[in-house]
């Protein structure tokens, strides 16, 4: 105890000590930006290629015979199954919708609910994005939740103008 | 006999050098009140700030200088991606893509030059749905290091390419 208590009044080195918790507190501070942006940037990417798939699900499901006679319809469940192979084929997920960069995991979609309407056609996809990050230890994983979704209303003919 | 050698130079033996024409270091050192300057300590804190200033600002010059090195790249980056999600969205390289590619030419004072690679189109310039195309821009960006008032300015070119992948989202029905 007695040794204890001298080892906290010597003053000795104080300025070392200082160095030492102001430096790892600048690596912390560091560390945790850095980690902010990794996850933002991996956010944000899969968001735009999960928006690009729910497009293409939609435009594909959509019912050319009545879009002939002036109506928006879909095919559900069609469009459920394209957003599906899209997810495997395109993004490369497996069959529990993990991605795997090489040997190294990297993210997994884990999907609430796929809300699709026939009319108007509109498909909707609610989810959240599960990934690791460095402080995993202390927070666990980390679940960014996304909504995305797209509605189809053309009926006239062809992609373009 | 020879009375002058016993005598000093002080007492009449040679005469006293002229001060203006030797110095105290010897014939060709700078004048005293240079000296005296050169010397001086006073005010020297006022000189080395000078100098500081003058460095950091120098520092400055050259990293802001630097710095429009990423923005330039991060403006090419851009404006790829724009030109990628419009061949996206319209399922084929129209003249919409190029409308915008010309527009962002303007607003960001860049000229590079758009390839599409990679793609497979099914016809004319349609591509399927969920198939990829890469678009590819290349930009040789002038950075001047200095511009001499006599001279032309001392540049060297940095080339710059940004490739961004895309797929299409529009379904081509095609005839049979």
């Amino acid at each position: 105890m007695g040794k204890l208590r001298k080892i906290l009044n010597n003053r000795k080195g104080d300025a070392f000590v200082f160095i030492l918790i102001l430096v790892f507190f600048i690596l912390t501070l560091s560390a945790i930006l850095i980690e902010y942006f990794r996850m933002e940037s991996l956010y944000q990417q899969v968001e735009y290629v999960l928006q690009r798939g729910v497009n293409a699900s939609v435009e594909y499901a959509v019912l050319d015979e009545y879009r002939r006679d002036g109506y928006a319809r879909m095919d559900s469940a069609l469009a459920e199954d394209t957003l599906y192979t899209y997810l495997h084929e395109s993004m490369g997920l497996d069959t529990a919708l993990n991605k795997y960069a090489g040997e190294q995991w990297v993210y997994q979609l884990e999907i609430k609910g796929i809300d699709v309407t026939a009319e108007p056609p509109r498909l909707t996809l609610d989810g959240a994005l599960k990934t690791r990050s460095i402080f995993s230890f202390l927070t666990g994983d980390v679940r960014l939740p996304f909504t995305i979704s797209s509605v189809n209303n053309r009926i006239e003919e062809g992609g373009s103008e | 006999m020879n009375a002058k050698a016993g005598i000093s130079a002080e007492a009449g033996g040679a005469k006293k050098m002229n001060s203006r024409h030797r110095g105290i270091r010897g014939r060709f050192s700078p004048p005293l009140l240079f000296q005296k300057l050169l010397s001086d300590r006073k005010g020297s804190s006022y000189f080395d700030l000078i100098i500081k200033t003058l460095v950091v600002i120098t520092l400055m010059a050259t990293v802001m200088s630097f710095l429009s090195i990423f923005t330039t790249y991060l403006n090419l980056n851009h404006v790829c991606r724009r030109v990628v999600r419009v061949v996206e969205l319209e399922g084929q390289v129209s003249d919409k893509a190029y409308d915008v590619f010309y527009r962002l030419k303007q607003q960001t004072g860049l000229s590079p030059e758009m390839t599409v690679e990679d793609v497979e189109y099914c016809e004319g310039q349609k591509i399927q749905l969920r198939d990829t195309f890469t678009v590819t821009m290349e930009y040789s960006h002038p950075f001047t290091i200095f511009t001499p008032s006599f001279a032309p300015p001392v540049q060297i070119n940095i080339p710059m390419r940004v490739s961004i992948t895309g797929m299409s989202e529009v379904f081509w029905k095609l005839p049979e």
